[in-house]
């Protein structure tokens, strides 16, 4: 397949009742709940006049120079791990390179949850870090893709002029502007997080953004004008960043395709070929394998198996943990556990009894530490004969040697409880996420394609690529509140009160995502094909659907995983929706409040494995490789 | 090529089946819930068997809370309230709806004997089952008897870097800094979180994303000490973590604060429910409000993990959630409170974030 830039011929354009009908349920879904609140802001213009001042300015300087860290270690992490696991014979490539899509998958702030726990780091630099983890799949995909459409012949030419050093000098300038089209994506993503740096920041210095301002201006009574006006800084400095690269992209810069092209062979490293793979395995590792792993290890009581942690955490966590919080246990699984039916305040006594008579019997005592602070056992009294303490003592060793020093047995046997818990009390919550999300997807997928191909194919592609665009760059809250305020209508209040109303929210929010994939495909495929179908009396909707689908279909299928995948993930705008609230990704943060017991890891795994679903089911059963880039 | 026809039909079907089985049966009831879901969505279950009504209880997250329920009830109620009941964690929020004027008044016969303090004048709202601001302490870190007392402990030096309040932008900790407004006046209060800031960027105290978070890493060890709530508290102690509850300001003396010359006291923050106005099922949420001020709801949430302390002195409880008369409680004008909570939001955030 070549890309022609070449105006396409009025065969190739898209038909115009289609084209409208998608625009239409593009405005419904995505544009419309944006519309409403912008509204509010052209009724009280007055509210732009207090929009930047000192302090704002510093939280908005401050947002840039987090994005620009955290794009600048996506693009130093991607544009090399990208190239090597596309082009290269490092050892495991293919699996690395599916692995390497997964950071973009997870919440960042689950990948926060693990790497605060690995990394003594705080502060600006692990959120740079973490958030550079998070997106330096976007430059990898970027620069995988690139490299792979270099042709053949080039390299040959190369290759012949100075070996493997002038092929790399030759392909560097073709790879840095997709991977700087990446490293955008990158930057986007992290000038909107607002939970990961508060999360990040909570012990030391507090590191606010700008996306705090926009949370917090939507508190305040008769504000909404200014809490819409705060948003436009964000959105400025998106669009900022996402016209170039689209420019780019139109020009035809990330495709380094012409004529008749020769796919090129995968590059042999030599003697770099070991320390390469290891560079990509580092960062798999790093990005994927850490914060997996860590939930796979709490999942099993990792901790306390392998850790020898607290007696009294290990008491309370083999007794049900956290999933006694939830409320819907049933009261039998309380028997299967073989909770001890004690008193929680005598327990709690007699296992930190337990802990100060082996403390005393080790001859251990308080040392003062460096910063003046004494440790010291828990100093409660405790009335070691009172026959409640004897029997919460008993239970207390009983759960002791049960859960701690147990090895790898008593870590799968955790593991395995864990996660039954987690799929007991969270099923319905999978299964609420699962289908809004395949809605979702279903949804938002004929329209990126009808879209995605008027970008490519019609007149003013530019300015729709744009518009399409907004809904995914505005922040979560402003198009939630919108999305409320749009839908809640009595004509439309069988939409509002049920379910349905999360699916549109998600497909509205994320269609943009998919556009972008359609477009992409689109741009790639020779739209030759589309006026040999036209001279063959094939009508517009027919060469949609019958010609072009067909050739970007696998685009088709990567768009639809990919809205799928947001779906599952996206928590900002549907917490404002009643209808969203039993979605597993809202059971995971509820749960985590409390802290990070075995069965909520379980439960966050059980989320990203919905989420990678798709994906894997078809690297399983599929022969096509799964396309999102063209 | 594969036909039109093979690509269409299998999306679209299977997409009209899912919207279809999306829209599902209309509720019988809707409630917005702030209090943690763990807490109460087995007590809405409960209700739910027990009435055979069905309900859609919309719950909250951290990150979200005050914006997520309330910013949704005040969009809706412009257009087509949808939702009936509000079980608020806290009070100021429905003190800010009734300003609005978006509560419906409802006397429930199961408030008559909740004492007059915790219920509205107007009926509008009805409060139960409190939690006190309080200070969580690491045990392993701080022998007894050398803890924080007070607010003011914040500042002491020998707490560097090892002390925390959750940043006062959202849920209980802004009721607690509108409350310091209130009781402390306008200069002071100003000052003190100012003080607040400098200490953070002095990394002197740490300002945690929420009242849950400093919990935790109190009894992970990171901190020390911090403000948190008693649900938050108690949770901790339940999990086995080497953790303290401490009244503040209740005595004279280093590190407490005081007004008028008597320590400050303890803030206690009490549940409220309200119905909305024009609520749809009204009916069947005066029924769930009556069913969740009943005497032994409240005693199931002394005895829950979230501890809450009952507002009826003669219900039940266990020894450890005690009563309200046990430790000095702050005197606060609630219903002031709630008024001034916006403009408060909207000052603190500029002291805040930046």
């Amino acid at each position: 397949m070549s890309r022609t830039n070449a105006t396409p011929h009025p065969a190739a354009r898209p038909s115009r009742a289609l084209f409208a009908l998608a625009l239409i349920a593009f405005a419904v879904l995505g544009l419309s709940p944006l519309a409403i609140m912008f509204q509010r802001l052209a009724a009280e213009p007055a509210a732009l006049e207090t929009l930047l001042t000192e302090r704002t300015l510093t939280l908005l300087g401050r947002t840039v120079a987090l994005g620009l860290g955290a794009s600048g270690i996506a693009l130093a992490l991607g544009l090399p791990f990208g190239f090597l696991v596309a082009r290269t014979n490092v050892f495991g490539a293919g699996a690395m390179r599916a692995l390497g899509i997964v950071p973009i998958l997870i919440p960042p702030i689950m990948m926060a949850m693990t790497w605060t726990m690995v990394l003594p780091l705080r502060g600006p630099v692990m959120c740079a870090l973490i958030l550079g983890l998070s997106t330096f799949p976007l430059v990898a995909l970027f620069t995988g893709r690139a490299a792979e459409r270099i042709d053949a012949r080039r390299e040959e030419a190369a290759a012949m002029v100075g070996g493997l050093g002038a092929i790399l000098r030759m392909e560097l300038p073709l790879l840095i502007v997709p991977a700087l089209g990446g490293a955008v994506l990158a930057f986007i993503v992290s000038i909107n997080e607002f939970a990961l740096p508060d999360y990040v920041s909570a012990v030391g210095k507090k590191f606010n953004v700008y996306a705090g301002e926009i949370f917090s201006n939507w508190q305040v009574d008769g504000n909404e004008p200014r809490a819409v006006a705060t948003a436009l800084p964000l959105i400025v400095l998106t669009l900022l960043a996402l016209i170039p690269l689209m420019a780019l992209r139109r020009r035809g810069r990330y495709s380094t395709v012409d004529g008749k092209f020769v796919a090129p062979q995968r590059l042999n490293l030599g003697r770099a070929r070991w320390p390469l793979t290891f560079f990509c395995l580092a960062v798999v590792t790093a990005a994927s394998l850490v914060p997996v792993g860590r939930l796979l290890y709490e999942s099993g009581g990792g901790p306390r198996v392998f850790g020898g942690v607290s007696i009294r955490r290990a008491a309370w966590t083999q007794g049900g943990g956290a999933a006694q919080n939830m409320g819907t246990v049933d009261p039998n699984a309380a028997t299967e556990t073989k909770t001890p039916a004690i008193d929680a305040q005598a327990r709690q006594g007699a296992v930190q009894a337990s802990q100060r008579a082996a403390l005393e019997a080790a001859g251990q005592a308080p040392v003062a530490g460096a910063d003046g602070l004494v440790p010291q056992m828990p100093m409660r009294q405790v009335d070691l004969n009172a026959p409640e303490v004897k029997a919460a003592l008993e239970a207390a060793q009983e759960d002791d040697r049960s859960d701690m020093g147990g090895g790898t047995d008593q870590f799968i046997a955790n593991f395995k409880q864990s996660f039954s818990r987690a799929f007991e009390l969270s099923r319905e919550s999978l299964l609420s996420s699962l289908v809004f999300a395949l809605i979702a997807a279903c949804i938002a997928l004929p329209i990126a394609l009808v879209l995605g191909h008027a970008i490519q194919r019609g007149r003013g592609g530019g300015f729709l690529e744009v518009v399409t665009l907004l809904p995914l760059i505005v922040p979560a809250t402003l198009f939630g509140i919108g999305t409320i305020v749009f839908w809640n209508h009595e004509w439309t209040a069988a939409i509002y009160d049920s379910g349905a109303l999360v699916a549109l929210l998600f497909a509205g929010r994320f269609v943009a995502v998919a556009t972008l994939i359609c477009s992409g495909a689109v741009a790639s495929f020779d739209p030759r094909l589309e006026e040999s179908a036209h001279l063959a009396g094939a009508g517009p909707l027919r060469r949609l659907f019958s010609v072009v689908s067909p050739g970007v279909w696998t685009s088709l299928v990567g768009a639809w995983i990919v809205v799928f995948a947001l779906s599952i993930r996206e928590l900002d705008a549907a917490v404002l929706v009643p209808a969203a609230n039993d979605t597993a990704m809202f059971r995971v943060f509820n749960a985590v409040h409390f802290g990070r017991d075995d069965f909520v890891s379980a439960l966050a795994l059980l989320v990203i494995f919905t989420i990678l679903l798709p994906g894997l089911l078809w690297s399983l059963f599929s022969k096509s490789r799964l396309r999102i880039l063209p | 090529m594969v036909k039109i026809t093979s690509y269409l039909s299998a999306p679209v079907l299977g997409l009209l089946a899912l919207f279809l089985a999306s829209c599902g049966q209309e509720p019988d009831l809707v409630v917005r819930i702030s209090l943690d879901q763990p807490f109460s969505e087995g007590l809405v279950k409960e209700f739910e068997n027990e009435t055979g009504l069905k309900v859609r209880a919309q719950y909250d997250i951290e990150q979200s809370k005050t914006v997520g329920h309330v910013r949704a009830i005040i969009e809706e109620a412009k257009n087509r309230p949808r939702t009936d009941v509000f079980w608020n964690n806290e009070v100021a929020q429905t003190i800010r709806l009734a300003e609005l004027g978006l509560l419906e008044s409802y006397d429930s016969p199961s408030a008559a004997d909740i004492p007059e303090a915790f219920r509205d004048p107007a009926r509008q709202w009805t409060g139960f089952a409190a939690r006190a601001r309080v200070l969580i302490v690491n045990t392993d870190l701080v022998p007894e008897g050398e803890g924080p007392k007070g607010t003011m402990d914040l500042f002491d030096p020998k707490w560097n870097g090892k002390a925390a309040i959750a940043r006062p932008l959202t849920g209980t900790t802004l009721t607690h800094a509108t409350a310091l407004y209130q009781v402390m006046g306008e200069e002071w209060s100003t000052q003190f979180f100012q003080d607040v800031v400098s200490g953070n960027e002095s990394s002197a105290l740490s300002l945690p994303e929420s009242n849950g978070q400093a919990m935790r890493q109190v009894g992970a060890g990171e901190l020390a000490w911090a403000w948190t709530d008693t649900d938050d508290y108690h949770v901790a102690e339940e999990k086995g973590l080497p953790v303290r509850r401490v009244y503040p300001d209740q005595e004279a003396g280093p590190g407490v604060l005081e007004a008028e010359g008597e320590p400050l006291g303890t803030l206690l923050i009490p549940n409220s429910i309200m119905l909305l106005k024009d609520a749809p099922h009204a009916e069947n949420g005066k029924r769930f409000i009556d069913w969740v001020l009943r005497r032994e709801i409240e005693q199931k949430l002394a005895e829950s993990r979230s501890a809450q302390i009952p507002v009826r002195d003669d219900v039940p409880r266990p020894a450890y959630v005690g009563k309200i008369g046990d430790f000095k409680v702050m005197k606060v004008d609630y219903a002031a409170l709630g008024k001034s909570i916006g403009q408060r939001t909207e000052e603190l955030s500029k002291t805040f974030l930046r």
